[in-house]
């Protein structure tokens, strides 16, 4: 026996181990790995630079080994990536919202709607050319218990949202 | 409570009290020292390297000044409040525009600020307090005070003082500065009250780390000025000083220490005494309050519904005493939250039950199952915190100074028996509302929280957890979150979906 005096039997509480979670939009890891190579390009390039006006060719074979690793870095983070996309996904139930994160290292983080402050949309650039959106859901809680939701379409998340907003005003006025 | 006179009309935006252009440029001024100070030093030093005439200082200084009005006046011009439907609008920004929009039903406290500054301009700072994050949080610097105490009764009349405590109400104009000019509030029941023979415990048994730390920066300081100023010799003079004892290095570090243990303890007896004078804590109907301070009067308070989880513990020393310090956290955005945190540095046993009795009700009677981590959890921090750290730093030792990098190895058992204890140590107390963790290595240490004032809840799993089917729980609350790891997978779900079932099937506000 887990719990010493339920008033309810914990067995037949709905869980959220057996769900089926809705994947993000395929688009978003193209983004994604845009994103990464920016990212990774940028500061490979600085390191290259910083050699280049440092030593001048040949470079310092130190500066080369950094470089192979930097590489290697990013094709081993580019491979984890795309591997981990397919385990992210969100769930709608009755009562919260859920989102599932990771391969390795994997979290499920679910808010309550009676929990939300509220929530917003928000769109980078290259979300914008590809009619996608992000879902952030705001709670008391802190940062850490935020959700970002990323990867949904434009319509998708703003109806999700209009869906939330709902669910909190039912609970502000059913609450006090 | 005051009507609203008809002829104030808070939906059109209006600018604050004039004032508010003086204490603007104070607050420029001081936000430049503030945050500017690592490029006004070297700005300083160029501008004297210059070697600039008089008359170029004059101008200098007077563009400076004229910038800081300017800005000023601008900013002031720029900031407007008003209100809008059902939310409180605050315009403002020169070069970034914002703009924030506060619903009624988020608005938790209105407060009354007012430094000397600010009674002398006849004016005060109204902050509203809202649930969320401290973007949504308002403060308006410059209000006249007849125009603060309309605005504040409008928004109250407005939201229908739903759930709203008017703290402020009978104390309008108690200030942060602790010059009191409220009328004198009401007295509620005393909980604690502390005597100066339980200062002079907190004091001993305080954590010394830190006052030497404070001690050891002082001393730092005034040693580099007196240096300067009598371009002292160091070298000479410490041997001087120190040729009495000898050269042995050990005899001058131990009079080292205890020279600074002793000046520490001294350090910290006076830290608590003077922190802690007239330490009072009270409870006032639905609130607690603490009340505080020997040259200045200050004051903290909660209602018992904000606040969102509290924790107890003691330390080697203040168990000897039967010391606890107890803390309780509530609701309060994440910027401001350690702010708010309301510590009682020392209390009794008695005092725990009767505040928690108070909190979470009578607990007497209530069944708390049990829990564990998993056996594993010494394993696994052994390998981490011990065994890992030991071989690398042996080895390397090994290879650079032979024989003696094996005693890096005794690192080992010394944590296999720290994990231990904590192990032992630690529990999950869970009953049908309530949790409770236990743990500490030299401690005992205590969280304990509502199941139903958890925000969310993250469960997670690292590969070997997943391997070995455990897992993690992280319980966000909007006071301070509780970590839960190594439980069994199975236990960590069950808990999960019950603090969910409990959270969502609770009609009670959570704060």
């Amino acid at each position: 026996m887990l719990f010493e005096n339920p008033q309810i039997e914990i067995n037949e509480l709905p869980s959220t181990g057996a769900l089926d979670f809705k994947k993000l939009d395929p688009r978003y890891l193209t983004i994604k790995i845009i994103n990464h190579f920016i990212f990774f390009t940028f500061l490979g390039t600085g390191l290259v630079l910083f050699a280049w006006l440092k030593d001048g060719f040949p470079f310092n074979p130190i500066y080369l080994i950094i470089l192979g690793a930097w590489v290697l870095f990013y094709i081993v983070s580019l491979w984890y990536m795309v591997k981990a996309f397919r385990f992210k996904g969100y769930a709608l139930r009755n009562q919260d919202i859920i989102y599932k994160n990771g391969w390795f290292w994997s979290s499920t983080t679910t808010v309550p709607f009676n929990r939300i402050q509220h929530c917003e949309l928000s769109q980078g650039p290259f979300e914008k050319m590809y009619n996608l959106a992000k879902l952030n859901v705001f709670t008391a809680g802190g940062q850490g218990s935020d959700l970002r939701l990323p990867g949904l379409k434009k319509e998708e998340a703003a109806s999700i949202k209009e869906f939330l907003v709902n669910q909190i005003n039912e609970h502000s006025n059913t609450q006090h | 409570m005051n009507t609203v006179t008809p002829n104030t009309d808070f939906t059109i935006p209006a600018r604050q009290s004039r004032a508010a252009i003086i204490i603007f440029i104070l607050k420029f001024i001081n936000n430049t020292f503030r945050k500017g100070w690592a490029l006004l030093v070297p700005a300083f030093f160029a501008l004297r390297k210059l070697s600039l005439d008089d008359w170029q200082i004059y101008l200098l200084g007077a563009m400076v000044a004229a910038f800081y009005i300017i800005f000023s006046y601008w900013s002031y011009q720029r900031f407007f409040y008003y209100i809008q439907g059902d939310e409180i609008i605050i315009e403002k920004g020169v070069l970034y525009k914002t703009k924030i929009s506060l619903p009624f039903d988020k608005v938790q406290t209105i407060n009354f600020k007012q430094n000397i500054l600010q009674q002398a301009l006849g004016v005060l700072t109204l902050q509203i307090d809202s649930a969320g994050s401290s973007k949504e949080e308002i403060s308006l610097e410059a209000l006249s005070e007849n125009r603060a105490g309309q605005f504040r009764d409008f928004i109250l009349d407005r939201k229908g003082m739903v759930g709203t405590k008017v703290e402020s109400q009978d104390r309008l104009l108690e200030n942060v500065t602790g010059e009191s000019i409220s009328k004198e509030t009401v007295e509620g029941k005393s909980l604690l009250k502390l005597k100066p023979i339980d200062l002079i415990k907190i004091g001993i048994s305080q954590n010394h780390l830190r006052s030497m730390a404070i001690f050891a920066a002082f001393v730092w300081n005034i040693y580099d000025q007196v240096k300067k100023q009598l371009n002292f010799d160091e070298d000479e003079k410490i041997e001087e000083l120190t040729g009495f004892i000898g050269n042995d290095l050990l005899g001058r570090l131990g009079l080292m220490v205890v020279i600074v243990l002793i000046l520490s303890l001294i350090v910290s007896l006076g830290i608590a005494f003077f922190r802690n004078f007239n330490f009072h804590l009270m409870e006032t109907g639905d609130a607690i309050k603490k009340r505080y301070g020997q040259f200045e009067r200050h004051e903290q308070s909660t209602t018992l519904k904000k606040i969102q989880g509290i924790s107890w513990g003691d330390n080697p020393i203040k168990k000897l005493f039967g010391l606890f310090v107890f803390r309780m956290y509530p609701a309060a955005g994440s910027e401001a939250g350690r702010k708010k945190t309301i510590t009682i540095p020392g209390c009794y046993k008695g005092h725990i039950k009767s505040v928690i009795e108070l909190i979470f009700g009578n607990q007497d009677g209530v069944e708390y199952s049990r829990h564990q981590m998993s056996r594993l959890f010494i394993g696994r921090y052994v390998l981490f915190l011990g065994v890992l750290p030991a071989i690398f730093l042996a080895a390397i030792t090994y290879i650079l100074n032979g024989l003696s990098g094996l005693f890096f190895l005794l690192w080992v058992p010394v944590v296999l028996i720290a994990v231990l204890i904590y192990y032992k140590k630690w529990r999950l107390y869970i009953s049908e509302n309530i949790l409770r963790i236990q743990y500490g290595l030299f401690s005992h240490q205590n969280k304990m929280m509502y199941l139903h004032k958890v925000q969310a809840v993250k469960l997670s799993q690292s590969p070997f957890q997943k391997r070995k089917k455990l897992a993690a729980l992280e319980l966000y609350s909007a006071g301070r979150n509780f970590t839960i790891n190594y439980l069994s997978y199975e236990l960590a779900l069950q808990l999960q979906n019950y603090i969910l079932f409990k959270v969502e099937s609770n009609k009670e506000s959570w704060m």
